[in-house]
Formats: structure tokens, sequence, C-alpha cells
């Protein structure tokens, strides 16, 4: 089932004034894929999914699951199917496990509430529970399991009512790095088996990307782009987005020319070659950004492998000085100076070399990781 | 939310209706009945009450009185409770688990029969200390007298004030005082550089709640000021509506209004110093560690300073009225006092009609109102806390408005508000004017529990399916109960002890425990005072234990909260 969000407004006023927290949104959320609502904390989007679930009562808009209408405000007709109505599941933040129930107790609650037969309610539970591998967890206090395992008991708790849509927020931020990423693999599969419709809020690019079929990026209370992982990393249409998903140097420059398969941009650096954006004049300006895993750095002296093309290898070459180093194990992160204006370029460097402070490296970057913002 | 806005709206609009009602409602009627003809019932227009009471000659030194007595008594309360927070929570201290009761057991004493309890060893004729005194040659101290009410009056309010202190204390990280020692200073100048300033608005706090307690208490000025013709408001307004043929209720609420209107603005300025105070003082788990001072060679004279306040706070008083229940006149104890015990006081309180009666009612009232209380105080905390909306900011100040009702005060309100009903005589009155009156005292507990409830709690219980109702009962309910049991207890004991309203609102049928105690200590039938005065402390004392024992076994059944 798809949910519809059609022009969704929310504001919260407090006593230090109004805060529009969704400007007039609208997004089809496809059924039976995984979205992610990602963005910076204050984007909107847990608000989003709180207005999905009717925890939230938006100021105007429509809300829609398949043909249902759930919230709408427009005009003179109004629907608000309050929250226990919806038939969602969701998991929480905090995971939301009540302490003072046991974990078939905490499972088996969506169940009482809508009054099945205390057979079929046993059945469920242990189903639930077996598909997050919480078996013989039953009978234990909520309280007395580890993050992980309330974590899934949350999970267990939203699915066990056989909704056709699920929500999540954040629901992995409270565990560690290592768990995470554990689990993170877990909920990728056990949705790719359930194939309902999840709308999954993060404001982890890596989480993000991992997980959906679209990823949805949000900023201000509005969507900024959409679009497949692939789509969003690789050819993101905003600078904003380039950012959220990390690890890139911003050069301003201006189009010189088009020698396919390459555009030619003047930057601060030099004369760089750039993915070929034949849709841009020369005489343009442009933002050129850059990746780290597409600058390669050599020492001094070593002679490099040639890169793409011999053209292009021996075009975007320079030579820069390391201004400061951080150890961070697997790499080195450095930031180089380089070219007539000493513009800052962060490159990572191979943890084997020995590097320095001060020392001069060469850096080749590949034209194809060169890429061209209007 | 959702589709239950209107019936949210609905739910909201009640609670301001009852709580407006109860609050409110006796205020106005106050005001009303203060400007009216006659001299129970509400008539014509006058302004001859104002003229006649404000105009009396003795006005201007029952207003000297009632300011000494009120700051006397919240100087001595907030210094003593200061003092005991920090020997309690910064030094080595000894007898700490005792030091750490102290406030909490004295709770359980009745004002009125601590203040019997005084009378008994200090009045200036025949009380047992001085009696003591007398034949040690030492003169006599008379608690008949200003200094006697504020000292007494200072020591039953420090349980007020020390919490309110402990809540600012517990919450100060000793490593603000640490650094000031690592900076040079001693400990003396780290006190009174450090310590004091950033206790400021809490002791303000604690002057501000003690004041606004002395302005309105009954009981120790009409024990300790009525004999030695000591009065401050509250026993000028006792004396207008219990001297005489006819009461005169509307000179009464004349001088009563301006008592509730000072308190109503010491009232929102505890409510400013405290909102103030919770902001600046944040509870952090981190790296919090209170820093032990030792008091070196003061550790033990300190220690037993504290343990004889612990006497003359609970031990004496109690030890007292219970000698004084089996000996058929004031004598200091003696061999010839003990070969004399009787049995006779008891068997009076207990075959006597009046008082069973008024042990059943007092009963009734306590665990009744108590009930009634904690269910409107459940769903008024619940909607303070949980609705931002501008219904639930009226119900919040209409709930703090009661805080600042003088009971003998608000009581007369509340007469001519229900005056006209069925409920007028009835047990009900005194139920409704009990619940009004100490309506705060349950929300304040409530609201701070509602508050550590992460409300992701509910909300997964509405996207579970289910409905307001059942998440209240399921979840909301459950997980507050902690909070709840204490603010029943609390009211339970403000209720077994209540004194002021019921002063002006129980009539035949409807006497309780306090008012016939009361009597008695008018009528100086000291025996009767004594018995009645212990089976007043040891009601509240099984009331808090069963409550406490409830709490703890709650408390083990259910597992350790996570987060």
């Amino acid at each position: 089932m798809d949910i519809h969000i059609r022009r969704v407004r929310k504001t919260f006023r407090s006593a230090d004034g109004e805060v529009t927290a969704l400007r007039d949104i609208s997004l089809t959320v496809p059924a039976n894929r995984v979205t992610t609502l990602l963005g910076p904390s204050g984007c909107g989007k847990t608000t989003l999914l709180r207005c999905i679930a009717g925890l939230e009562t938006p100021d105007s808009g429509e809300i829609a699951f398949g043909e249902r209408v759930v919230w709408s405000g427009n005009g003179a007709v109004r629907t608000s199917v309050p929250p226990d109505q919806r038939g969602v599941g969701m998991v929480f933040q905090t995971y939301a496990i009540w302490p003072h129930m046991t974990v078939f107790e905490n499972v088996a609650y969506p169940l009482e509430a809508r009054r099945l037969p205390r057979d079929e309610i046993r059945r469920r539970v242990m189903e639930a529970l077996a598909f997050v591998q919480l078996q013989g967890f039953e009978r234990r206090p909520a309280t007395a399991l580890s993050g992980g395992q309330q974590q899934r008991v949350a999970l267990a708790r939203a699915l066990v009512s056989q909704p056709k849509i699920i929500l999540f927020d954040e629901p992995l931020s409270n565990l560690d790095a290592k768990l995470r990423e554990e689990t993170r693999r877990d909920l990728r599969r056990l949705l790719t088996q359930l194939g309902l419709t999840a709308l999954y809020v993060t404001h982890d690019r890596h989480e993000a990307l991992a997980l959906s079929d679209l990823v949805v990026v949000m900023k201000d209370g509005a969507i900024v782009e959409a679009g497949s992982p692939k789509d969003i990393y690789f050819r993101p249409k905003t600078r904003f987005v380039v950012e959220f998903l990390g690890g890139t140097n911003f050069l301003e420059g201006t189009v010189m020319a088009h020698e396919t398969p390459w555009t030619r941009v003047r930057t601060p650096l030099g004369e760089l070659l750039c993915e070929g954006r034949p849709d841009m004049v020369p005489g343009q300006r442009a933002t050129v950004y850059i990746r780290t895993d597409a600058i390669r750095t050599e020492l001094k002296g070593v002679v490099p492998d040639p890169g793409p093309t011999a053209e292009a290898a021996a075009a975007n070459r320079f030579r820069g000085r390391i201004r400061s180093l951080i150890f961070l194990g697997e790499h080195y992160d450095a930031e180089v100076a380089a070219g007539p204006q000493d513009s800052t370029l962060t490159v990572r460097i191979a943890a084997g070399l020995d590097v320095q402070e001060g020392q001069e490296i060469d850096l080749s970057i590949d034209p194809a990781g060169c890429r061209l913002l209007e | 939310m959702g589709g239950g806005n209107r019936r949210t709206t609905l739910a909201v609009g009640l609670l301001i209706l009852i709580v407006g009602g109860l609050t409110l409602g006796p205020a106005l009627m106050l005001v009303v009945g203060s400007f009216s003809q006659g001299l129970g019932a509400i008539g014509t227009f006058t302004l001859d009450k104002y003229a006649r009471v404000y105009s009396d000659p003795r006005l201007s030194q029952v207003l000297g009185n009632t300011v000494v007595f009120s700051l006397g008594s919240a100087l001595l309360a907030t210094s003593l409770a200061l003092a005991l927070a920090y020997l309690n929570f910064r030094t080595d201290i000894p007898f700490r688990g005792i030091l750490h009761m102290l406030p909490i057991v004295s709770m359980m004493i009745p004002h009125l029969a601590f203040a019997a309890s005084w009378a008994l060893l200090l009045n200036p004729n025949n009380g047992m200390l001085n009696l003591l005194l007398r034949q040690l040659g030492l003169g006599r101290i008379n608690i008949y007298s200003l200094p006697g009410m504020v000292f007494i009056e200072g020591l039953l309010d420090l349980p007020v004030a020390y919490l309110v202190i402990v809540a600012a204390m517990a919450s100060f990280d000793a490593s603000l005082e640490e650094a000031s020692w690592v900076s040079g200073r001693s400990r003396r100048q780290t006190w009174w550089r450090i310590v004091l300033p950033m206790l400021r608005p809490a002791i303000l706090a604690s002057i501000t709640l003690v004041i606004i307690r002395s302005l309105s208490a009954f009981a120790v000025p009409s024990v300790l000021g009525l004999p030695g013709r000591v009065e401050v408001l509250t026993t000028f307004i006792y004396r207008l509506i219990s001297v005489g043929f006819v009461p005169d209720y509307g000179r009464a609420a004349a001088v009563g209004i301006s008592v509730l209107g000072v308190a109503i603005v010491l009232v929102y300025l505890y409510r400013y110093l405290t909102a103030r105070s919770e902001r600046f003082v944040t509870i952090s788990g981190k790296g919090y560690r209170p820093a032990i001072t030792s008091l070196g060679p003061w550790r033990w004279p300190l220690g037993v300073l504290v343990l004889l306040l612990g006497v003359v706070l609970i031990a004496l008083p109690v030890l007292v009225l219970l000698y004084t229940s089996f000996i058929p006149y004031i004598m200091v104890p003696s061999a010839e006092a003990f070969s004399q015990l009787t049995l006779r006081h008891w068997e009076h309180v207990l075959s006597d009609s009046l008082s069973l009666r008024a042990l059943r009612n007092s009963l009734i009232l306590a665990l009744g109102g108590a009930t009634v209380g904690i269910v409107l105080s459940t769903f008024a905390s619940y909607v303070i806390v949980r609705l931002r909306t501008r219904g639930s900011a009226i119900l919040e100040t209409l709930t703090f408005l009661s805080f600042s009702f003088p009971g003998l005060i608000i009581g007369v309100g509340f007469m001519w508000l229900l005056a006209r009903t069925d409920l007028y005589g009835t047990l009900w009155s005194l139920l409704i004017a009990y619940v009004a009156t100490y309506l705060p005292y349950a929300i304040r507990p409530l609201t701070s529990t509602f508050i550590q409830l992460s409300k992701d709690l509910e909300d997964a219980s509405a996207v579970s399916g289910a409905n307001f109702l059942r998440t209240f009962r399921r979840v909301v309910v459950p997980l507050a109960l902690p909070g709840i049991l204490s603010g029943w207890t609390l009211m339970v004991v403000m209720f077994v002890r209540e004194l002021d309203v019921s002063t002006v609102l129980a009539r035949p049928g409807t006497e309780v425990l306090s008012v016939q105690l009361f009597r008695a200590v008018s009528d100086a039938l000291w025996g009767r005072v004594a018995a009645l005065g212990i089976i007043m402390i040891a009601i509240s004392t099984t009331l808090v234990l069963i409550g406490n024992f409830i709490a703890a076994r709650f408390n083990r059944l259910r597992p350790a909260r996570s987060r």
C-alpha cells in the first residue's frame, strides 16, 4: 500500500514564535519498498513520520494510505483518523518498550487492543518473536534486555499485527557502532523478506544508502531531492545533498570548453578536466565537487600509474604540500594546499606511506570524479 | 489528538470547570460576601464590613504580630533547613539516616498535636519543663508568646523548607565548591561566596513558601497565641466568626481578602523563583558526585545537635502526649506520677460518641478525600504536562491558585458557596473543600512524575491500536503509580490533621478529630488532648506506612526502569 502525502504543512507555535516544520510537502511513498527520509536534525523528517502515524496533526494538506484518506484538512472536508485506527506499525527511536510489562506482554499489546482471541494472540506473538530471533525471551521483563534485544522487541511489536505500513523513527541511533552495522544488515534482510511499505527516518547517510530503495533528502521542512541510493550518491543535483553525503571538496570555477568526453573547467586549483556536461555553456559559472575517493596521492618522484586515459591523467595532476595530517588507522586524512592560490583539498593518504606534515605530495584527480553543479 | 480533538477539548473544559469551580468559586464568594449586608448570608451591597473591620483599633497590633510571626518562622525554618541539608549532603556527619528521615517523619505529627505538646511542656502555669525549671530555680519560659509561636511554627515548617532546599542542594555539583577550595578559598569563604549565592533562588523560594504557610497557619496561633492574647490575622478572623452571639462572616471575609491577596502574590513569586531555579540548576547524572567535607572535631558535637533536633521534633512531642494521656492531671514525670497512671482519658475518648463520630468522619474524609483528590489531580496533572494548549495553561494557573488558600478564610468562601445546596452540613462539603484547598500538594509530585515519563511510551500504545482510555489504563497509570501513591499518601496525611477548613465547615454531625482536639485544647482538657493527638499521629503513621508498603511491593514486582 503506498502512502500519498499531498501539500502537508505543519507549524509549531511556541513562546519564542513559530517554526514551520513542514512546508507543503508532497510525496508518494511507493508500496512494498523501503523509503528513507534523510536529513539533518530539525529538517522535519520526524514530524512528517509522526503526521503519517497520526501522532501529530498537520495544519493543512492530505495524507492517504492507498485510497484511504487518513487525514485531510483541505477546505470544509476534514478527515482525521486517530493513530489507534490507522493500522500502522512503528518503531520508536527510544524503542518505547513498556518497562512494566514482559516481552510477551509488550508484543501482545497491539493484538489485545484489536481484541483477538487468546490462542491467536499467543500464536502470533510467538511467530513475531521467532521472526526477530527472540524465542525463549517472552517471559523476561522487557527492561532486562540489552539495547539490541529491546530494539528487536520493538520491531516484533510493530510487525505483530501484520500492518501494511511500518514506520521507523531513527531506530538504530541508540545502538553502538558495531551493533548498528549488524542490525542494519538484519533489518535490510527482514524488510526485503516482508515486502511491506516501510518508511524510515534517519540522519545517517550510510543507513539511508544501505537500507532503502528510495532516498528522500529533506532540509528545512522541504524535500530537496529524491531518488535511488545510487542516483542520490552519484548524480545529486544540489550542493546540500553533495555535502550531506559527505567527504567532498568544492571548487568554484568557470566552464572553458567541451573536450569530449570531458569538460574543461578553470578553477583556483588550475585547469581541471571534469565529467562531460555538454549542457553547460563555455563561460558559465560552475561548482566542481570532488569526493576524496577520486583523488589519488603519490609521494613525489614515484612513477604514477596511468589514469583512465593518458590525456586525462596528464591533465589533472597537481603538486601540493601537506598542511595537516590525522592518522585514522585505515588511512590518513590530510589537508593539502595545492595550486597557485594554495587551495585546500581534503585527501586520503594510504596508511602505509611514510608522510609528514609539510611534505610535498603529488595529486592526480580522476576526471570522472570531478563533478559539476550549476 | 487526531479524531479525539473535540473529545480532548471537552475533557479539558470539564477539568477546568471542576478545578475552576473548586478554586475560583469560593474565592469569588468571599469577595461577594465581604460586600454584603447581613451577617451570614449574601445580601445587598455595602462597604460597611470593610469600614468596620479596617478601622478596628486592634488591627495594627494584629498586623505587626502577623509580620513578625510569618517572617520569623520563615527565617527560622529556612536557616535550619539550610544547615540540615548541607550537613546531610556535603559532610560526614553521623546519624545520617536519622537526619534524612527527620523532616519526613515529623510531617506525620499534626500541627495541632505538636503545638499542644509544647503547650504541655512550656505553658507558664504548669508546663512540665517550666515546673522542672522552677524546681531548679531557673525561672520559666513562656510559650504563650510571639517568640514561642515563631519557634514552634518554624519547627513545623522545617520539613517544607527542607524539601525545597534539598532539591537545589542535591543537584548542585560539588565540583563548584572544590574549584573554590583549589582557588585558595577557605571552607567558610566558600560557603559565603559560592554555596549561598548558588542556593539563593532556593532559599528565597523556601522563605516565600514558609511565609505563605505561616500566614495561613491556624493551629499554632490558636493553641499558643490565644491564651497569651497574641493575635495574628487568622486568629483575629477566627474570633470574628466564633465569638459573640452571631458570627460576622462578612467582616471575616473583608480581612480575609487582604490575606488571600498577599498569599496569591507570594505564591506567584514562589512560582517565579522556582521556575528560575529549575532553569539554572540542571540535574545531570554525568559526573555528579557529592564531595564529602570532613567536619573534623565538630563531627560528633554537630551529630549530637542533630539528634537533639530529632528529639525536639519527634520524640519529645510524642512522649509528652503519650505520658499526658495516662496521667490524671499535669505533673512532672516522677514515681508519684507513675503510681497514678489512669486510663480515664482513653476510656472517655473511646466511649464518647462525639469523639467516635469524629474519628469515623476523619477516616472517611482522609481516605475518601484523598482518593477523589488523587483521581482529579492525576487527570489534571496529565493534562498540564502532556497537552501544551491554552486550556492546560489555564488549568495549571488554577491549580496553583489554591496553593495560596488560607484554609480558615477559604472555608468561609466554601460555606457561602455550599450554603444553598444540599451538600451543606454534610461530609461532602468538607470533602470538596479539602480537595480544593490541598489539590496542589498532589498535583506537584504527579506533574514531576509525568514529566519523567517518555511520551514515546504512550505514542507506541496509540500506534498499537489502543485508544486513549486503554493507553491511560495500561501504560500511563501503571508507570505513574509511584507518584500517584505518594500524592495519595500526602493527601491522607494532610486530611487527617486538617483543622483550618474544618473549623469553619464542621457542623454537628460532621465533627472531625482535629476540631475535637482543638475544642479540648480550648477547654484545657489536656488528657483528652493527648489521647486524641496520639490517635491522630497513629492514624497518619499507619496510613503512610501502608502507602509506602504498597509502593515498595509494587516497585519490587516491577523491573528497574532502563532509561
